[in-house]
């Protein structure tokens, strides 16, 4: 632990030289610019990053990165305030209140929250990562095939469950359409060419950045293209409120959102966006006064923030420990590592033991880098959000194709980039989340050659699947997911009470 | 079906698009099972492996658990009130003049032209130029000129920075 403690510390003194501060400074500043662009998010923002810091060195990339993804979730507040259009899907449930305040012209004091609030969460986050992730790691270590197995699924469902608009099972057909897209490619086993209908192209499988860039860009572009320009930028005014007070006031109700954001966060796939809403519902429920909720309550504000900026180190837990990403962009943030030579999991502490350390380091300079940032770019933000939605589209969409052809030069990929792009166009649109789908194309892999390793060392006794505490705890975990998602439980709940009254 | 972008879209054409991707999907998972046993079938006669290793076993389970998924939504979508009787010839035609799907069409039908001709054909700057021109003036984002300046300044500013400094190697470029 203590060696743990002194590797973070270390880190962080060497990022602090200058070169490393303006690196994370400038990409915090893209970060959010991204952010607070409606219809742009963090997941694209890094997936386009990754075509543009393919032939960096891992380090600046990381970096930029990491700042990217951080002012990101912080600046979809920004226009979730201003205009009332979330930035980021992480900031939607900051709208509910945050808008409201910025009507009354408290919109200084609304972003001001937001912004401490941000900054609460994501320095609560790095201690949670510099203490819990030492820890995932030692565990993740006795992890045999069948964890990893039920892990994948376990992520695959709860992911599709949580991500889901309305019918979980549309979640759960998204991950196992992503499993699919996976076995495309050679079998390591057998050396059989899957589902490659004799393309040379496919034989190791489908890239992953020409499928993420297109599978998330692609629907964006059309939604920026589709989205009216039509609102009003509300104007900042001086600061009324003293924030200190607010922070003492709120300081249980931080820790139990930052306890949300890093629990909600670590689950695969989840992340900041259902982090907020909990956090948001679950601050609402506490309120003496859940009436004025809706109507420009400060903690309305606080609550979303603070958790959804805590989730990004609560995903990116699980993602070095374990391989298995807590959130869509740190899907693609893995994508990127493995660009850059690097294997999230468990046997990251021994291919690159310092890299944990590092992280911590960039989260650590990137939480202060946000404050500072934020701070120099607060009223700046108001005039890129008179950006008319229609010129930024074209911009994407070059950058989509470019940022593709800079990975692998080649014209099959680009290809890929619009098969992927109509498939994610369709599945976004008819309510089928992307976030699992990407969980589906990582952690597809681990379920096809776990799942097999198990059953040709056990002689194809299934048993043996759940023959570990943990296993069983996966697994238990995933039955309870369908059945609470399949079986109406409530309904069946209440008849029998209804029945045991009138008895 | 009327224009309207992905958030207010219309329940029911929600649940009739519902209906035909569940189809879709329970066909492509048959067509998965099937190619799956055909793999195995191949594989086991050729080596004679271990069963529990055969190439076909996890897309198979896959696809059992996309079709069982996939007819749950179809449940769904038909209780919700979805019915194939809905597509008309004339409902059909007229997914064209959706609003989404046209500019998906568009964008996606130019960007085919920008990757498989313009990049080849000219200049990387020259084609991004046209690519980003013609994006903003089909949507009618800015005037004539305005596109113009900001897709020669973009296009400038890519080529630069993936050419010169990151080192793509396109196809044809001025740098």
């Amino acid at each position: 632990m203590v060696q743990d403690l002194l590797g973070f510390g270390q880190a962080i003194l060497e990022f602090a030289a200058p070169r490393y501060l303006v690196l994370m400074a400038t990409s915090m500043f893209l970060g959010i610019v991204v952010g607070t662009l409606p219809g742009l998010s963090a997941t694209i923002g890094i997936a386009l990053l990754t075509g543009i810091t393919y032939s960096f060195n891992p380090t600046t990339a990381m970096i930029m990165m990491v700042g990217l993804y951080i002012g990101a979730i912080y600046a979809g507040s920004l226009s979730a305030i201003l205009i009332n259009i979330p930035g980021t899907g992480s900031a939607a449930a900051t709208l509910l209140d945050g808008h409201p305040l910025a009507r009354k012209g408290m919109a200084s004091d609304a972003i001001l929250v937001a912004r401490t609030a941000s900054f609460l969460g994501s320095f609560i986050g790095v201690l949670a990562f510099v203490l819990f992730t030492p820890l995932i790691r030692n565990i993740a270590l006795s992890f045999t095939s069948a964890e990893y197995f039920w892990l994948s699924i376990f992520g695959i469902m709860i992911c599709g469950s949580l991500a889901s608009q309305d019918l979980p099972a549309k979640g759960w057909i998204a991950g196992f359409l992503g499993m699919m897209v996976s076995y495309v490619g050679m079998d390591t086993i057998h050396n059989y060419e899957r589902f490659t209908f004799g393309n040379i192209n496919l034989i190791t499988g489908i890239p992953w950045v020409p499928m993420m860039i297109g599978t998330f860009g692609v629907p964006q572009i059309i939604k920026l293209v589709r989205r009216s320009a039509d609102f009003e930028v509300i104007k900042t005014a001086k600061v009324q409120i003293r924030i200190i007070p607010v922070i003492r006031r709120n300081l249980f109700g931080i820790l139990r959102w930052a306890l949300i954001g890093i629990g909600i966060g670590a689950l695969p796939g989840v992340g900041e966006n259902i982090a907020a809403w909990v956090a948001y519902g679950e601050a609402k429920s506490r309120s003496k006064e859940p009436e004025k909720w809706g109507t420009g309550v400060v903690e309305g504000v606080m609550a979303p923030e603070v958790a959804n900026n805590t989730a990004i180190a609560g995903a990116l837990i699980p993602l070095l420990t374990l391989g298995v990403p807590g959130s869509p962009p740190t899907a693609i943030l893995m994508g990127a590592l493995r660009l850059h030579g690097l294997r999230p999991g468990p046997m990251l502490a021994f291919d690159n033991p310092s890299f944990i350390y590092q992280m911590g380091g960039w989260l650590f300079w990137g939480t202060i880098m946000l404050f500072v940032v934020g701070w120099l770019t607060a009223r700046p933000m108001s005039l890129i959000m008179k950006i008319p939605p229609k010129i930024l589209a074209p911009l994407i969409a070059t950058l989509v194709v470019v940022g593709t052809f800079a990975v692998s030069s080649s014209l099959f990929d680009l290809r890929l980039v619009i098969f992927f792009g109509l498939l994610g166009f369709i599945l976004d649109r008819y309510g089928y989340s992307l976030g699992p789908f990407i969980l589906g194309v990582i952690l597809g892999p681990l379920t096809d050659a776990n799942f097999r390793r198990v059953m040709h060392m056990n002689d194809g006794n299934v048993l043996a699947l759940i023959s570990r505490p943990i296993s069983l705890v996966f697994s238990a975990g995933i039955v309870l997911v369908v059945l609470g998602n399949v079986v109406p439980y409530r309904r069946i709940l209440a008849k029998v009470l209804r029945r045991l009254r009138h008895q | 079906m009327a224009e309207q972008s992905n958030g207010d879209l219309h329940e029911l054409e929600k649940h009739q698009g519902e209906l035909i991707i569940s189809v879709a999907l329970m066909l492509g998972s048959i067509w998965v099972i099937y190619e799956s046993i055909v793999m195995s079938i191949v594989v086991y006669q050729q080596r004679q492996p271990d069963p529990y290793t055969l190439p076909g076993l996890l897309p198979f389970i896959a696809a059992i658990l996309i079709l069982a998924s996939s007819a749950r939504v179809l449940v769904h979508a038909r209780r919700a009130g979805a019915t194939f009787a809905y597509f008309t010839g004339a409902r059909v035609a007229s997914i064209g003049r959706n609003g989404d799907f046209r500019v998906l069409a568009i964008v996606l039908g130019w960007m085919a032209v920008y990757v498989t001709v313009l990049i080849r054909v000219l200049p990387f700057e020259i084609a991004t130029v046209i690519f980003i021109l013609a994006l903003l003036r089909f949507y009618r984002a800015v005037s004539f000129w305005k596109a113009l300046v900001i897709s020669v300044l973009f296009s400038g500013i890519v080529t630069y920075f993936f050419a010169a400094v990151v080192r793509t190697p396109f196809p044809h470029t001025f740098f």
